[in-house]
């Protein structure tokens, strides 16, 4: 009786007919107006699509076929193949500036996540004091980049600013924050990692509470050590998150530009000039249109780079469910 | 008379798998019609190509004799409840009721007295500006019900509109719903796959596998004659013992056909029947007690089998002797279905 | 007695953190308040008894602090309503009809969330000013129009829709474009206020657009024009700076103050696409 039993029932559990009937859950049409229910979604979607061709998609084949001109945005176009790359390659502020950028994103990266990480362990109780400490560090997130630099280069104001002013309560000289080719880099930084540190311990926060309790519980009847219980559940239950975090953090790098310009203008001496800093000046100060637009292309590179290897690496795993 | 007919439909998704084939269905009038079966059985699109949510692709489907293939869902003088309710969240329960009656412009007043007149028999007249969100599961149930009610549809359509609700409000609904159709005389087609549902509720029970009709008929003609293994399995619980042929002994006089033999669990008797009859020996491996009856499962030279029987003083235990009586044996062929003719032969 | 000396630590870091998060924005609005004299002084002041109000309207006579506050309402008005326009109808179609090339056209809108604004705006830029536009409101609002993460999010919440229910709507004889005005615009409308939310800050608060698409102060925005302040008194007023900075501040306050919770789930839901 069993075997016959499993051979009606293997029939009725016909998994594709499941399948089916779920996944084409979609209204059909039905047969009146069938010429304006085919267009209307076409009409609907048009306008975004519009928008992200003109402004998106487009600009970027544009700028790759600028890149090969010599151009300043007036006098007309001359082909020149790839001298612009040729120039940029063997112009040492070229590697000076991508140095640069490497330099900020190795700093800005590591130190916020792990400071993040730690913050967001501290703070993962879903306690009153504990959302309103998260509030006041998520506030840097929605106040424009304007005023923050605004406020820290006020802060780190050599004479009169705040920083300099502790300092001096512990008897250290007077630090040139803004001015030191050596400090400047950090500061800035510095003030990048407060800014978005925040949003860091907000996804983090949420990834954590996101853990399920019984992996823990079942962790401490096992007797595992806080530390084990670290390394063998939260971590690796927190990778996706910490992943995404440190490739849009790469990226976001790589993007700087507000605080550099307002802030010390990618001086001094060259020290703060960043990609995207650096392609704005030759393109908006100098008019070297073709050859900013070679630097955009290397941007993209890089930016495309780290996407795919996010999406490689998703593929892939870092995901445990 | 057929409300609802339909001629060789079938529904496909893409050119090779079809969901429904060749499928030949009348619904009477007045009639509440189940439509049973597994998951994945077909009987939902079914239900969804009468309401017009979904196109046939071949064949064709009549509701009052009228093709209703370029008919919207909203012109067939049709109401459907659904499984979850689907009752629009942004909107109180008198503008759910409403949304149709408006739609189909009938005017205020009339709306206002029908509106009315559902409420009181759903007794929802108090909750009519409450929002969804603040009703209790079985109100929910009861709006989307007077939703469909408040049309005065001919057909009435429902795909699992119990299954949401704990045990003991579905029974309660499950009686409700008898009486409302009894009340109403329109036609109920209903969707389900729990047979209990289905033999309580339904003056006709449709049942279904893989997009075909494996059985149909009244309650009781599906429960003490089935056509096939299918039937006779998915119908009753614990369903139909069914023993393979060539595991049993020559004594019992099988067919020559047979293939399976099957036996309800109240059939197995503990003593032995007047009518001619089987002996077999088994062993007890778990008894139920369910209060009234108890079930046992049992452990035979031929296969494990479920016994019913009524709570006595005596209890069964061990190893214990069995009777089947041969007349309520059914026999089925190596395609499953029922073999009738050894009817005659007795 | 371990407990309490957990407790004390746990007490000290939290005000630490605070401390670390929030002296900057105290620091901001005293400085705002201060004198000149006292913005100097050294030490610091941590208090000041006499607030100089009169430094807000500083900061608006310094700069056309009116023209740059108009061209922000206008810009972040136009870009709110030109979302609203492309990101309702293509998320709607992206999540409830099926046609020919939706994969990959919203492939591409997915895409687009790969090219960040620093990426293009020199094409961009020349591109505006083929079509005359630099130096036009329209510069600003066309770049920004639409939003990858809005369609995606929106899409989202639209597919949340139980499919029933707009079954059930048409089987209560409603149309298309009652489905969408009634049935699931409604059921989504906390997600249009999320995003519209999102995007108002991101709009306010933006330099970069503002600062690369333009070349005259016509349409600048108080981001970029506010900048203009610590020019001011050959750029010691730090005061002044600070009074701009925080009227540019008050509608995101304000925003946040009545939205925060929102706000932060929007943020949080960028991080678990």
């Amino acid at each position: 009786m069993e075997i016959a039993e499993k051979a009606v029932f293997t029939g009725m559990e016909r998994p594709r007919f499941k399948l089916k009937s779920r996944m084409k859950a979609k209204a059909d049409p039905g047969t009146g107006a069938k010429v304006w229910q085919k267009t209307l979604p076409y009409c609907m979607v048009l306008p975004a699509m519009l928008i992200f061709g003109v402004f998106v998609i487009y600009p970027v084949f544009y700028m790759v076929y600028v890149s090969f001109f010599d151009w300043n945005m007036i006098a007309d176009m001359e082909f020149i193949g790839i001298e612009n790359y040729i120039d940029m390659f063997t112009d040492k502020d070229f590697w000076l500036v991508l140095g640069n950028t490497f330099q900020f994103m190795l700093m800005m990266v590591p130190a916020s996540i792990i400071l993040s990480l730690l913050i967001a362990l501290y703070l993962k109780k879903n306690t009153r004091i504990n959302r309103w400490i998260q509030n006041i560090m998520f506030m840097p997130n929605i106040v424009s980049l304007v005023s923050i630099s605004f406020i820290w280069m006020w802060m780190m104001d050599e004479n009169r600013g705040l920083f300099n002013y502790v300092l001096s309560l512990f008897n250290i000289s007077p630090v040139n924050w803004l001015g030191d080719p050596d400090v400047a880099m950090f500061s800035l930084v510095l003030v990048n990692i407060w800014k978005s540190l925040g949003y860091y311990v907000l996804i983090i926060v949420a990834a954590l509470q996101g853990i399920p309790g019984y992996l823990y519980e079942a962790a401490a009847l096992d007797k595992s050590k806080p530390i084990t219980t670290f390394f063998k559940i939260t971590l690796p239950m927190l990778s996706p998150t910490l992943f995404f975090l440190v490739l849009t953090g790469i990226i976001g790098s790589f993007k700087t530009f507000e605080s550099v310009s307002l802030m010390t203008a990618g001086g001094p001496a060259d020290s703060t000039n960043t990609l995207v800093y650096e392609l704005y000046q030759q393109g908006f100060v100098y008019y070297n249109t073709g050859y900013a637009s070679a630097m955009g292309v290397v941007l993209m590179v890089l930016v495309g780079a780290m996407t795919l290897v996010y999406f490689t690496v998703l593929q892939k795993k870092v995901h445990y469910q | 008379m057929k409300k609802i007919e339909l001629e060789q439909v079938s529904k496909f998704y893409e050119k090779d798998v079809p969901i429904i084939e060749d499928l030949d269905l009348g619904i009477e009038e007045g009639s509440f019609t189940i439509l049973l079966g597994p998951s994945g059985c077909g009987k939902s699109t079914t239900l969804r190509m009468i309401a017009g949510l979904e196109e046939v692709s071949g064949g064709t489907l009549k509701i009052d004799g009228r093709d209703m293939k370029n008919v919207q869902p909203g012109d067939r003088d049709i109401a459907m409840v659904f499984q979850n309710y689907a009752i629009y969240p942004t909107m109180t329960v008198r503008e759910n009721i409403e949304f149709g009656l408006k739609n189909a412009k009938i005017p205020k007043a009339e709306r206002r007295k029908r509106i009315e007149e559902i409420g009181g028999i759903t007794g929802l007249t108090e909750y009519m500006n409450r929002k969804p969100n603040a009703l209790s599961g079985g109100q929910r149930q009861r709006v989307a019900l007077a939703r469909a009610m408040v049309k005065n549809p001919q057909v009435f359509l429902m795909d699992e509109p119990l299954s949401n609700l704990d045990a003991k409000l579905r029974t309660q609904l499950r009686t409700e719903l008898i009486e409302l159709h009894q009340k109403l005389k329109s036609t109920f087609v209903y969707v389900t796959h729990d047979q209990v549902e289905a033999m309580s509720m339904g003056t006709h029970i449709v049942l279904m596998r893989d997009g075909k009709v494996m059985q149909q008929g009244t309650p009781e003609e599906i429960y003490d004659d089935p056509d096939n293994v299918f039937t006779a399995k998915f119908i009753g619980t614990p369903p139909m013992n069914v023993f393979r042929a060539e595991a049993c002994p020559k004594s019992w006089k099988i067919p020559e056909q047979a293939h399976y033999i099957g036996f309800r669990p109240e059939h197995v008797r503990f003593f032995r029947p007047e009518t001619e009859s089987i002996e077999l020996e088994g062993r007890i491996i778990t008894r139920e007690m369910l209060g009234a009856e108890i079930l046992y499962k049992l452990d035979t030279p031929y296969g494990f089998l479920q016994a019913r029987d009524y709570h006595t003083a005596d209890k069964h235990e061990g190893n214990v002797r069995l009777w089947l009586s041969r007349g309520e044996l059914c026999f089925f062929d190596s395609q499953e279905n029922r073999i009738r003719s050894h009817m005659e032969e007795y | 007695m371990k407990k309490i000396a957990g407790k004390s630590i746990r007490g000290m870091v939290n005000i630490l953190l605070i401390l670390i998060f929030f002296v900057p924005f105290y620091w901001m609005a005293l400085t705002a308040i201060k004198t000149l004299g006292q913005t100097l002084q050294s030490p610091p002041v941590f208090w000041v008894s006499n607030p100089q109000f009169e430094n807000f309207i500083s900061a608006f006579h310094a700069i056309d602090f009116m023209h740059y506050l108009k061209n922000s309402v206008i810009t972040t008005i136009g870009v709110l309503a030109a979302q609203l326009i492309t990101i309702v109808p293509a998320a709607y179609a992206f999540a409830r009809y099926d046609f020919k090339g939706k994969g990959v056209l919203f492939g591409m809108v997915l895409a687009t969330t790969m090219i960040p604004a620093q990426l293009v705006f020199l094409p961009v830029f020349l591109i505006l000013s083929k079509l005359h536009l630099i130096n036009t409101y329209w510069s600003l609002i066309l770049p920004q129009a639409t939003s990858a993460f809005g369609i995606f999010m929106l899409r989202q919440s639209f597919m949340q829709v139980p499919k029933e229910l707009i079954e059930a709507a048409r089987l209560d004889k409603a149309g298309e474009l009652k489905i969408m005005f009634r049935i699931m615009l409604p059921m989504c409308r906390s997600t249009v206020a999320t995003l519209a939310l999102l995007s108002f800050i991101g709009c306010w608060n933006d330099y970069f657009w503002a600062k690369v698409l333009t070349t005259s102060d016509a349409v600048r925005t108080l981001p970029v024009g506010i900048t203009a302040l610590r020019n001011v008194d050959g750029g010691v007023a730090n005061h002044i700076v600070m009074a701009g900075n925080l009227i540019m501040l008050v509608p995101i306050l304000v925003a946040f103050v009545i939205a925060q919770k929102q706000i932060l789930k929007a943020f949080a839901y960028t991080g678990v696409k």
